[in-house]
């Protein structure tokens, strides 16, 4: 009776722990922006403490140079090679991109996420240089397009472009180099931009805040 | 559903690529030599993605579908597919629809949706 009594008990306790073990779903097709707490989502993530593309960023000028990267004659518009100028891509919606009066020099353009026949690229990243924030990628996901959703933890965000929801992050150790990132996103768009350095700095959120409401700004005066 | 282990590819520099080299590019194929598939992919440059294909018949009468599906790893490329799939049998071709999702710091996205119905624009991995 004992040995019963004692199944039942773990059995119970079996059931309340998966009735109240709440793993996030994932999220939907144009299933917009939702905001759970941290521990409502799911576990299957992978910390790091070195972003994989601190390197990328950092050697970008170089891969520039390189001639297979020099396509200004490849007429192949659905490779994604680097490009001088998002003209050279089919894009499958009005792309403006990063207004050019508030950095230094865009290095190129490359295609992002998906291609959609007869229309083109849903995203574009362009990869820039910044006296202040350095090597930088800007890049936009299109989502009336890709029917991309998000599932954001709410310890995480703040409203800082725009009133836009916003996330924004730092990785790195000082032996390796940092990376900063802030996305904001809205019923049309994703957006991201993430510049890497190698040493800490506090300001970069504050200037990355603000290019971001450039952005805005610069594609809402822009819109066709 | 099934889960089926990655594949880390290292592809030599071509003249054109139509998958992503500085930048995740996502996409799906269908009724391509018997693969339907749909996959994420950048170059040399790994992140927490998973993927989610589902192969359904093109017979709107018919509602056989099967869903080929990744777990969440962190990997350069992420894969659902099947090979040398037979034709349907209640229909004359496969549709292809992938989920390609992504785990941040903070954020779990599902990045874009994609379609196809045949090898699609892309003709390979390698150019």
């Amino acid at each position: 009776m004992m040995k019963n009594k004692t199944n039942k008990f773990y059995f119970l306790v079996l059931i309340f722990f998966i009735l109240n073990c709440k793993a996030s779903e994932l999220p939907k097709p144009d299933g917009g922006i939702k905001i759970i707490a941290r521990n409502e989502m799911i576990h299957n993530r992978f910390n790091y403490n070195v972003d994989p593309e601190f390197k990328l960023l950092q050697s970008i000028q170089l891969i520039a140079l390189n001639p297979i990267n020099l396509l200004a004659n490849n007429s192949d518009f659905m490779s994604t090679h680097l490009r001088k100028s998002a003209d050279e891509m089919k894009i499958a919606y009005d792309f403006n991109g990063i207004p050019i009066n508030k950095i230094n020099e865009i290095i190129g353009v490359v295609p992002y996420l998906t291609y959609i026949k007869d229309k083109g690229w849903t995203g574009v990243r362009q990869f820039f240089i910044s006296n202040s924030l350095n090597n930088c990628y800007y890049q936009e996901n299109y989502i009336i397009l890709t029917h991309a959703s998000v599932i954001l933890a709410k310890e995480a965000v703040t409203y800082s472009v725009n009133n836009k929801v916003t996330l924004y992050h730092t990785v790195g150790e000082n032996n390796s180099g940092f990376t900063y990132t802030i996305d904001w996103f809205d019923d049309q768009y994703f957006r991201t931009i993430k510049c890497s350095s190698n040493k800490l700095d506090k300001n970069i959120k504050t200037e990355l805040i603000e290019l971001a409401k450039d952005i805005v700004k610069y594609n809402d005066e822009n819109k066709k | 559903m099934e889960y089926f282990k990655y594949v880390i590819l290292i592809s030599s520099i071509a003249s054109t690529s139509h998958a992503g080299l500085y930048a995740p590019t996502m996409h799906s194929r269908a009724n391509c030599n018997g693969i339907n598939e749909s996959v994420t992919w950048q170059a040399n440059v790994p992140h927490n993605w998973r993927v989610d294909s589902y192969h359904w018949e093109s017979n709107q009468n018919s509602k056989k579908e099967h869903i080929k599906s990744t777990k969440w790893a962190w990997t350069t490329i992420a894969i659902g597919y099947c090979l040398t799939e037979p034709p349907p049998k209640e229909s004359p071709m496969w549709i292809v629809g992938g989920y390609h999702y992504k785990f941040n710091h903070d954020d779990q996205r599902l990045e874009a949706s994609t379609e196809a119905i045949d090898c699609n624009v892309y003709d390979g991995w390698w150019g």
